[in-house]
C-alpha cells in the first residue's frame, strides 16, 4: 500500500492502489465503511417489515385453517443444512480478508469463491424448497401466507444473489491489478454485506421455522 | 484520528491490532455451529420441553439462541467489538428502532384482537 | 438555465492518458466543460442543489396548478368542472406531488447546497451517488406524473389505504405508477441519506465538533436519519402493493384474510416521521435565518439540537394517530394518544427559543427574515390543531374532515413551504451572485401569507362544521358555500404571491446585469456560519483552504470580538475574513456519465413491470452496464484540470470566475492523488471512492 503521510497537520492523505482516498475524517475511518453500516442499519427496517408482515400472517388463513406448525410446512433437516452453510460461508469470508489483509492474494481468491460456492449452495436449497412448495400446490397468490413467506425469503436470496455476485465481481475485477492488502476495504466491505445477510438469516431461521406458533 | 501519526501506524488506525487470528475464527464459527446445532435440537425435542415446561420456554430459549448467535457474528465477524463505537451505534440505533417499531405494530394488531374479543363480550370497546 | 460558453482550461484533458476514461469502451468520460451538458454530469453538490430547486419548483407549478384546479371545482356547490373521477385523481397527484415531488426534493436542494458547505467542506462524502440521487428523483417524479398520459393518475389519494388501491377499485395504472414512482424517489432518499449522514458525521473540519455544527446542518443530519430509517419501510409497503396488483399477492387482499391494517401501519410508520422529514429542514432554515436578522446567537443551542433530535426519536412512537378511527383498540388509541401529546413538547422547545432569539434582538425585517417570522406563527398554528387531533375522542369527529386538511396545510405550507422561501431570500446571492429584490419580495411574502391564511383558515370552519375531505363536490344549503368560495379566493392570491416570486428572480436578474453584475460580497447579510465564508457565488471548490474551527458560529467570531468592557465590537470585516476563491489548486471528483444512465433505466423498468415485462430486460441491462461502468470508472480523473468541469455552476449570471480553471496541476502521476494543494496545507476534498457496495441497494 502505498501509504504516504504528510506531516503537517491535517494534510494526512494516503493514497492506495483502487480509488480509495483518506484523509483524515472526523471518525478516523473511511467513508465508505460508515456509508455500508448506514445502509445495513437500514435494511435492518427493511427485514423488519417483512418479518412482521410474515408474523402477522402465519396464521391468517382464508379458510380459517392455520398452518398448525412450522414443522407440518417445513422440511426443518434440509433447511437447517442449509442454514449450517450459509453460517459457514461467513466463516469463510472472514478468512477471505483476513487472508487478503495478510497480502496473501491466492488465498484470498480462494476463500472468496468457497465463499460464493456456499452462497449458491444456500441459493439452490432456496430454489429447490420452493419448487417443493409450488409442487405442493403453495404459490405465490395462494394465500397470505405464502405470499408473506415467498416475498421474505425472496428478498433474502436476492440480497444473497446481489452478494454472490458482488464476491465474483471482487475476484473478477481484480484479476489484473492483483488481490493485495490494498484492497482489504473492499474485501472487507463485501464482508459486512455477507455477514449481514447471514445474520438475517439468522433470524428468519429461528423465527420462521423453529419457532412453534402454539 | 491519525493526523500525525507515522506511516506505519496510519494504516493500521482502523484498530485492527487485536483482531481475531484465523483460529479463532474457526473456534467462533464451530461455537456457531454447535449453537445452531443445539436450536434444532430444541425444535426436535419441543414436544417433551412443553410438556413439562411449557412452549413458551421453547420459544425463550430458541429467542436467546438467535441474540446470542446474532451477537457473535456482528461483533467477531463484522468486527464491531474492534471498530469504533460510532458503527456499533449506528447499527444498533436502526437494529433496535426496527425491533421496537413492529414490536408496537404487532402488539397494535394483537391488542386489537383482545379489544374485538371485549366487543364480542358486550363490553365497552375502541372507536371502531 | 444556460452556461456562458467559456474557453476550456488550457490543455484540459488534451494530453491526457486513458486510463479509465472508457471503462465500457463505450461511454467517455465527460471532458468538455461549459455546456449545458456539464449539468447532466455534474458531481458538483451545488450544481446537483440547484437542480433539485429548479425541478421541485417545476413539480411545484404542476401540484400547484392541481390545487387551482381543486378549488375552482369546490368553489361553487356542485361544481362541474371535473367529474368525481378525475377529481380523486386530481386531489390524489396534488399531495403526492407537493409532498414527495416538491417538499422532499426542496428539502434536498438546501441540504446538498448547504450541508458541505456549514461544514467547511469541498463536496459531499459520495459525489457520484449524490448526483444519482438526483437524477433518481427526477425519473421517479416524472415517470409518476406521466401516468397523466397513460390513463390518468392515481386516484387513492396521497395515504392509498389498502383495499380501496386494489386492482379491483382502482382499476387503471394510476396506482402501480404511484407504487413504483414511489418506490423509485425512495431510493433517491435512501441513497442521499447514506450520503449526506457520512458527509455530516465524517467528514467534518478540525475542530467542527458535533455540537459546534450549524442549527441547519443538525436539523437535516436528523432529516437524513429519518429517511435512512423510514424510507425501507414504504418501500416494502409499496413492494407489497405492487406485488398485489401485478403479481396476485395476497397482503392487502382482504377476500384471501387479510388485514388491510397493514398497510396503515406500514404507512404511517413512515409517515408519520415523513411528516418531521418535511418540516426539519425549514426548522434549520428559520434557525439560520432568524439569528442573522435579530443579530444575536440562537438562544439554546444544545436545546434547539437536543429538540430536534427528540422530535426524530419520538417521531417514531406516534403514527398511529392517525388512524385512531381505522379499529385499533382502545390501548393502541390510549397510548399513541399520549406519545402524540409528547411530541409537542420539544417542538414548543423550539418556538419558545426563536422567541427568545427574537427578543431584544436588533431586527430587520428583510424578506427572509418575514418568512422566518411567519414559519415561526403559521407553524404555531399549525402545531397547535395538531394538538387536538392528539386527543382521540376529538379527532374521531375531525378525521377526514377539512379539519384536517386546514392542518396540514398549516404545517406543510405554513411550515415546510415559508421556511423555503426564507431560504430563498438569505441564499440567493451566496448561490446566484445577487440579492432578489425587497420590494418584490414583501409583496411576494404579504401576498402569500394572507392568501394561505384566507385559504385554509377558513376550512377549520368547514371541517368542524362536517365538511369532509376529498368529497368532489357538496349541495347548497349545508353552509359550506361562504367559506368555500373565500378559500378559492386565497388560493388564487396564493397563487399571485408564488408568481410574485418568480417575476421578482427575473427583475432582480436583470437588475443586477443592467448594474454590470456587482459582486454582493461574501457576507450580505453579516451572518454567522461557515457558507458566508467563501465568496459569493461559491466557487466550484468552496474554500480555499480548510478553515479550522474553534466555535460554533465561527464566522461570526472571527468577524466580532470583546471590548475591556465586554461590549462586542467588529474586528475584521467579512472581506478580510472570507476566502476569496482565487485557490485553483483543488482537483475535484470528476463528473461522470453514469448516475443519470443508472437513474434512467429504473423507470424503464418501471414501465417494463406495467406494461410489458420485455421492457425490463433493456432496463436492467442499462442498469448493469451503468453499475459495471460506475464501479471501473475512477470517480477522479487524474488527468483532469482541476476546476474544469465545473465553472459557472450559478447559471448564466456571471462570467468565469477569477482564474478558475486556468491552472492546471500536470498529470499527479499518482491517479488516487486528490488533495494536492500547492501551498495550501490540508486540502479537505471530498472522497468518492468505490462505491460499489453503496450502489447495489
Amino acid at each position: 500500500m502505498a501509504s504516504t503521510t504528510v506531516p503537517e497537520a491535517a494534510a494526512t492523505v494516503t493514497h492506495d492502489d483502487h480509488g480509495h482516498e483518506e484523509h483524515a475524517t472526523s471518525y478516523g475511518m473511511s467513508n465508505n465503511k460508515m456509508a455500508m453500516w448506514l445502509f445495513l442499519s437500514s435494511d435492518c427496517l427493511l427485514f423488519g417489515a417483512l418479518i412482521s408482515t410474515f408474523l402477522l400472517y402465519r396464521t391468517n388463513i382464508s379458510d380459517g385453517t392455520p398452518f398448525a406448525e412450522p414443522a407440518d410446512v417445513f422440511d426443518i433437516p434440509f433447511t437447517s443444512l442449509s442454514s449450517f452453510v450459509l453460517l459457514m460461508s461467513s466463516l469463510t469470508m472472514v478468512l477471505a480478508l483476513s487472508a487478503v489483509k495478510r497480502d496473501d492474494a491466492r488465498n484470498g481468491r480462494i476463500w472468496l469463491l468457497t465463499t460464493a460456492f456456499l452462497g449458491m449452495i444456500f441459493i439452490g436449497g432456496q430454489v429447490y424448497e420452493f419448487t417443493i412448495f409450488s409442487a405442493e400446490g403453495l404459490q405465490y397468490s395462494t394465500n397470505t401466507w405464502t405470499s408473506a413467506f415467498f416475498t421474505l425469503t425472496g428478498f433474502h436470496g436476492v440480497h444473497v444473489s446481489v452478494g454472490i455476485l458482488m464476491l465474483l465481481g471482487t475476484v473478477a475485477g481484480t484479476r489484473e491489478s492483483g488481490l493485495g492488502k490494498e484492497k482489504s476495504e473492499t474485501v472487507e466491505l463485501v464482508g459486512l454485506y455477507w455477514h449481514f445477510v447471514d445474520i438475517v438469516w439468522v433470524i428468519i431461521f429461528t423465527v420462521i421455522y423453529l419457532i412453534p406458533i402454539g | 484520528m491519525s493526523v500525525t501519526e507515522s506511516p506505519e501506524t496510519h494504516h493500521d488506525h482502523d484498530a485492527h491490532d487485536d483482531h481475531p487470528s484465523d483460529r479463532s475464527y474457526v473456534m467462533i464459527a464451530i461455537g456457531l455451529a454447535i449453537l445452531t446445532a443445539v436450536e434444532v435440537l430444541l425444535f426436535v425435542i419441543e414436544d417433551q420441553i412443553a410438556d413439562t415446561l411449557g412452549v413458551g420456554s421453547v420459544k425463550i430459549a430458541l429467542i436467546l439462541l438467535m441474540i446470542v448467535k446474532f451477537w457473535i457474528v456482528g461483533a467477531y465477524f463484522m468486527h464491531l467489538k474492534f471498530d469504533n463505537l460510532i458503527l456499533t451505534k449506528l447499527f444498533i440505533s436502526g437494529l433496535v428502532l426496527a425491533v421496537a417499531v413492529y414490536f408496537i405494530m404487532l402488539s397494535a394488531f394483537e391488542f386489537n384482537f383482545w379489544n374485538d374479543g371485549l366487543l364480542d363480550q358486550g363490553l365497552p370497546g375502541g372507536i371502531s | 438555465m444556460a452556461i456562458v460558453e467559456r474557453p476550456l482550461a488550457i490543455g484540459a484533458g488534451d494530453d491526457a492518458i486513458e486510463t479509465n476514461d472508457r471503462p465500457l469502451g463505450s461511454v467517455t468520460r465527460p471532458k468538455e466543460t461549459g455546456s449545458w451538458k456539464d449539468w447532466l454530469t455534474t458531481v458538483d453538490h451545488k450544481k446537483i442543489g440547484i437542480m433539485y430547486g429548479v425541478a421541485a419548483m417545476f413539480f411545484f407549478v404542476i401540484g400547484g396548478a392541481e390545487a387551482l384546479l381543486i378549488r375552482i371545482q369546490l368553489a361553487t356547490p356542485n361544481g362541474t368542472l371535473l367529474s368525481p373521477d378525475v377529481y380523486n385523481q386530481v386531489f390524489t397527484m396534488h399531495g403526492v406531488t407537493m409532498i414527495f415531488l416538491v417538499a422532499m426534493p426542496m428539502g434536498a436542494a438546501f441540504t446538498n447546497y448547504l450541508l458541505p458547505l456549514q461544514l467547511g467542506a469541498r463536496d459531499v462524502a459520495f459525489p457520484r451517488l449524490n448526483a444519482l440521487s438526483f437524477w433518481v428523483f427526477l425519473f421517479g417524479g416524472l415517470f409518476l406524473n406521466s401516468a397523466w398520459l397513460f390513463g390518468g393518475g392515481a386516484d387513492g389519494g396521497w395515504f392509498n389505504y389498502a383495499p380501496n388501491s386494489s386492482v379491483t377499485f382502482s382499476p387503471s395504472h394510476g396506482i402501480d405508477f404511484y407504487a413504483l414512482g414511489l418506490q423509485i424517489t425512495g431510493v433517491a432518499s435512501l441513497v442521499g441519506a447514506i450520503n449526506l449522514i457520512t458527509t455530516a458525521l465524517n467528514m467534518r473540519p478540525k475542530g467542527m465538533t458535533l455540537m459546534r455544527m450549524p442549527i441547519f446542518t443538525w436539523m437535516n443530519l436528523v432529516v437524513q436519519f429519518l429517511l435512512l430509517f423510514a424510507v425501507p419501510v414504504i418501500s416494502i409497503a409499496l413492494f407489497q402493493l405492487t406485488f398485489d396488483r401485478l403479481f396476485d399477492a395476497n397482503f392487502f387482499n382482504t377476500e384471501a384474510g387479510a388485514d388491510p391494517l397493514l398497510w396503515q401501519h406500514l404507512f404511517w410508520i413512515f409517515g408519520h416521521p415523513e411528516v418531521y422529514i418535511l418540516i426539519l429542514p425549514s426548522f434549520g432554515i428559520v434557525s439560520e435565518v432568524i439569528p442573522v436578522f435579530s443579530r444575536k446567537p440562537i438562544f439554546g443551542y444544545s436545546f434547539m439540537v437536543a429538540s430536534g433530535v427528540a422530535i426524530g426519536f419520538m417521531g417514531w412512537g406516534v403514527w398511529a394517530h392517525h388512524m385512531f378511527v381505522s379499529g385499533i383498540g382502545p390501548i393502541s388509541v390510549a397510548a399513541f394518544s399520549l406519545s402524540t401529546m409528547f411530541i409537542a413538547v420539544p417542538t414548543g422547545v423550539k418556538i419558545l427559543n426563536w422567541l427568545a432569539t427574537i427578543w431584544g434582538g436588533k431586527l430587520r425585517f428583510n424578506t427572509a427574515m418575514l418568512f422566518a417570522v411567519g414559519v415561526v406563527s403559521m407553524f404555531t398554528i399549525g402545531g397547535l390543531s395538531g394538538v387536538t387531533h392528539s386527543v382521540a375522542p376529538a379527532d374521531t369527529q375531525q378525521t377526514d374532515t377539512y379539519y384536517i386538511v386546514a392542518h396540514f396545510h398549516y404545517v406543510i405550507f405554513g411550515g415546510t413551504l415559508l421556511g423555503f422561501f426564507s431560504g430563498f431570500y438569505f441564499w440567493w446571492p451566496k448561490m446566484f451572485g445577487y440579492k432578489l429584490n425587497e420590494k418584490l419580495g414583501k409583496t411576494n411574502f404579504w401576498l402569500q401569507i394572507v392568501g394561505f391564511n384566507v385559504t385554509f383558515g377558513p376550512m377549520h370552519i368547514l371541517g368542524l362544521q362536517g365538511m369532509s375531505r376529498r368529497i368532489d363536490t357538496y349541495d347548497a344549503g349545508f353552509g359550506f358555500e361562504r367559506w368555500n368560495f373565500v378559500a378559492t379566493v386565497g388560493a388564487f392570491i396564493i397563487a399571485l404571491g408564488i408568481a410574485f416570486f418568480f417575476v421578482n428572480v427575473a427583475v432582480s436578474r436583470n437588475q443586477w446585469i443592467k448594474a454590470g453584475r456587482p459582486n454582493p460580497g461574501p457576507d450580505p447579510w453579516d451572518a454567522r456560519s461557515l457558507e458566508w465564508m467563501t465568496a459569493s457565488p461559491t466557487p466550484v471548490h468552496n474554500f480555499d483552504e480548510e478553515i479550522v474551527v474553534e466555535s460554533q458560529d465561527e464566522f461570526w467570531h472571527r468577524k466580532y470580538g470583546y471590548d475591556e468592557n465586554h461590549n462586542v465590537v467588529r474586528i475584521a470585516t467579512a472581506a478580510e475574513v472570507a476566502q476569496d476563491g482565487s485557490n485553483t489548486n483543488v482537483h475535484l471528483p470528476s463528473p461522470s456519465y453514469f448516475p443519470i444512465l443508472l437513474a434512467l433505466s429504473m423507470p424503464i423498468i418501471s414501465y417494463g413491470l406495467i406494461y410489458s415485462l420485455w421492457l425490463c430486460i433493456p432496463g436492467g441491462m442499462l442498469m448493469v452496464y451503468s453499475m459495471v461502468g460506475w464501479i471501473f470508472e475512477h470517480p477522479d480523473d487524474p488527468n483532469a484540470a482541476h476546476d474544469h468541469h465545473d465553472d459557472g455552476h450559478d447559471g448564466d449570471d456571471h462570467g468565469a470566475l477569477p482564474d478558475s480553471g486556468t491552472e492546471l496541476e500536470a498529470g499527479d502521476g499518482d491517479e488516487e492523488l486528490v488533495a494536492v494543494g500547492a501551498g495550501a496545507v490540508g486540502e479537505t476534498v471530498a472522497s468518492d471512492v468505490v462505491e460499489t457496495e453503496a450502489t447495489d441497494g
